[in-house]
């Protein structure tokens, strides 16, 4: 009986590894685009896909995650064919190597970020400089390393001569959605993070953005691309007015 | 007929030994532990080199230092009875003594085994594993699983050490009996005189 | 309810354990038995993938086999294949990581045998790949079966070196593993539990399984 269950659950295995292989081999009747994004772009992002797809009858794949990472794998050759970082010193070091096309560089909207709380605070963040009170004892923002919207909320304390005050305090998130997650869960007690992830409901203090470098979102066509019509179309369409619709609904300001 | 010469340095000893030992004759390697007498059946085997010298098995030379000879152990036709019997664990009576046998017919090789398990009266383990056996009957095994590839020689290496004192002195009996079925020559390696003075009608000290 | 990450997963750790137990009974008999030039800088780099943390390997694999690469060149231009971003790039980075894992075990796993059983083997007549065969490996066996289950498991929560090379793209590349961190970053905690959920109950399930070899 123990060898049946066996070779039944062995079969079963196989079956999924040979199918799994036929889906790769079947023939692609839609066209693909393949968009790699960053992670605070996820939620325009995917609702524009749906708009771009019903469109021009195609499939559009979206790969959402660090800039950083996007950008190294696309030098090394992934198979992308539109790159939209979450700065634009990404859009120009890939045009310098040869990995965006430069005529297709566009600027298609501006990132905003805001300062957000963690829920059951004994203490209301009335202004940025609340920053400074003993209950505020966690703030995460981004890696202003390599998180563009880390560095704005860097830059902006900086500017409001609030970083070395706080700097003790701070903690840093991979990306924009973990520092998010940080603040959610509770185990920071506020943080900065994009406008575009936020809950138009929630509470939020959005931070001028005089204080900081302006959070350029640029897009271009990758140069290796195997559809560059069809990604010459989408960028068209992430400056036309339906997709500006969306960015702003989603919190981004329009150039 | 078997003849050895052979020098090896080891960490603490010097062999130097010179031999031969003819068709239906014992030799007997005696002497103390680290006396290098394992060593130099190992080197007639072929798993470990000595540092020179010149080996010949039946008129056939397996090592020579000069002519750069050196056959690997499968092929120069020696039967090796190790310390522990080296019964390989995972095999039964019966696979562990076809293992050797050439030739392709699994019938015969069936049949020559239980002819050899007869022989000592141990048929009716055919299917026992190792662990099951009994140390007089692991050696018994051993030696018939040495035996069955018709080698040219037999190498024994302190084969009684290993099991009881009043085993010890009834398979003495029986094997020296037992090796009058093969006319090669025998080496045997020990440190207990009894061994010497019941089977050996040669002796090297070591 | 999309199964994809489950069929990815399955299939990666399948593909990867296969090569990884190849690959890894191959070297762990060589460093076991093998006395050659170099042994100890070559141990150490079979141990290398277990010290690096998975999004360094991630990053190396990415340029040694992306097409700026000798290797990723030669790939592209002779046989138009591209690993960043497929499957096969996931199953490299699964096989370079439980590498060391198998590697280990096949290697101790030998090294416990008695070596007095495989000379007597030699007198016997047998050749050295006789005597891998039916006498080396069977009595390794169970150590490379702890080796299969650990290179299995590996392979199964594989993620940092796996998002780097094979990226992030749902029902092509995006894996159990991934996709729970794809949950999570997007907030679906629903999703990302659910999930989790589904991993821990197929990994279970064919370490299960494979334990039953090991009698």
């Amino acid at each position: 009986m123990k060898k049946l269950i066996i070779i039944i659950i062995g079969i079963l295995i196989t079956g999924i590894v040979v199918t799994g292989c036929n889906k790769d081999t079947k023939v692609i009747i839609e066209q693909e685009l393949h968009v790699a994004a960053a992670a605070n772009l996820r939620f325009a992002f995917a609702e524009i896909g749906e708009l771009f797809e019903e469109e021009f009858d195609c499939k559009v794949i979206f790969q959402f995650g660090s800039t950083g990472n996007l950008a190294q794998q696309i030098i090394n050759g992934a198979p992308v064919d539109v790159f939209a970082p979450a700065s634009e010193n990404f859009i120009n070091e890939l045009i310098s190597t040869g990995d965006i096309i430069e005529e297709t560089k566009s600027l298609y909207a501006i990132g905003r970020i805001i300062l957000i709380t963690k829920d059951n605070l004994n203490v209301e963040l009335k202004k940025i400089e609340d920053l400074k009170l003993e209950e505020f004892n966690s703030i995460a923002i981004a890696n202003p390393n390599h998180a563009p919207y880390g560095l704005a909320a860097k830059e902006a304390l900086e500017s409001i001569k609030l970083w070395d005050v706080i700097e003790n305090k701070v903690v840093y998130g991979e990306n924009i959605s973990q520092t998010m997650q940080f603040v959610q869960t509770g185990n920071a007690s506020a943080g900065i993070t994009a406008l575009s992830l936020v809950d138009r409901e929630a509470e939020y203090i959005l931070i001028d953005d005089e204080l900081h470098n302006p959070l350029n979102q640029m897009i271009g066509v990758v140069s290796h691309t195997n559809s560059q019509e069809l990604a010459k179309l989408f960028i068209d369409f992430i400056k036309s007015a339906k997709a500006e619709t969306v960015f702003i609904k989603y919190g981004y300001s329009l150039p | 007929m078997l003849k050895v010469k052979i020098k090896k340095k080891l960490d603490d000893i010097l062999i130097n030994k010179e031999w031969e030992v003819d068709a239906g004759e014992v030799i007997s390697l005696f002497g103390p532990s680290g006396s290098g007498k394992s060593v130099t059946i190992n080197t007639i085997a072929g798993l470990i080199n000595p540092d020179s010298g010149h080996i010949e098995i039946d008129n056939r030379v397996v090592y020579d230092k000069e002519k750069n000879i050196c056959l690997p152990p499968k092929d120069r036709g020696v039967g090796y009875v190790p310390q522990n019997f080296g019964l390989f664990p995972h095999m039964n009576v019966m696979e562990n003594i076809m293992y050797g046998i050439k030739g392709k017919d699994r019938e015969l090789k069936i049949q020559k085994t239980m002819d050899y398990l007869k022989l000592v009266g141990l048929e009716n383990k055919k299917e026992k594993f190792p662990e099951e056996l009994s140390g007089g009957q692991k050696q018994r095994i051993a030696l018939l699983r040495a035996l069955a590839t018709n080698p040219k020689v037999l190498l024994l290496d302190e084969p009684f050490s290993a099991l009881d004192i009043n085993v010890k002195e009834k398979l003495r009996k029986e094997i020296k009996k037992f090796l009058t079925y093969w006319t090669i020559p025998v080496v045997l390696v020990t440190h207990d005189p009894r061994d010497v003075e019941v089977l050996a009608s040669k002796i090297v000290y070591y | 309810m999309n199964w994809s990450p489950v069929y990815l997963s399955i299939k990666v750790a399948f593909y990867s354990t296969l090569f990884t137990t190849i690959i890894g009974i191959l070297f762990g008999w060589l460093l076991a038995k093998g006395k050659f030039y170099g042994k100890n800088v070559f141990s150490a780099l079979v141990t290398l993938p277990m010290v690096l943390p998975p999004t360094v390997l991630g990053y190396y694999l990415l340029i040694i086999i992306g097409r700026q690469s000798f290797i990723g060149r030669i790939l592209l231009e002779k046989f138009n294949i591209n690993l960043i971003f497929t499957l096969k790039g996931a199953v490299i980075a699964s096989i370079i990581v439980s590498l060391p894992l198998m590697i280990r075990a096949v290697q101790s796993s030998i090294e416990s045998i008695d070596s007095t059983l495989e000379d007597v083997a030699r007198t016997l007549g047998k050749s050295e790949m006789s005597i891998f065969l039916r006498i080396t490996l069977p009595l390794a066996w169970k150590g490379i079966i702890g080796g299969i289950v650990l290179s299995f498991a590996r392979a199964m929560g594989e993620f940092g070196a796996t998002l780097m090379v094979a990226g992030n793209i749902p029902g092509k590349t995006q894996t159990l593993s991934i996709a729970i961190y794809d949950s999570v970053q997007s907030g679906n905690y629903e999703q990302a539990n659910f999930l989790v959920l589904v991993i821990s109950g197929v990994t279970i399930l064919v370490l299960l399984l494979l334990s039953k070899f090991n009698i």
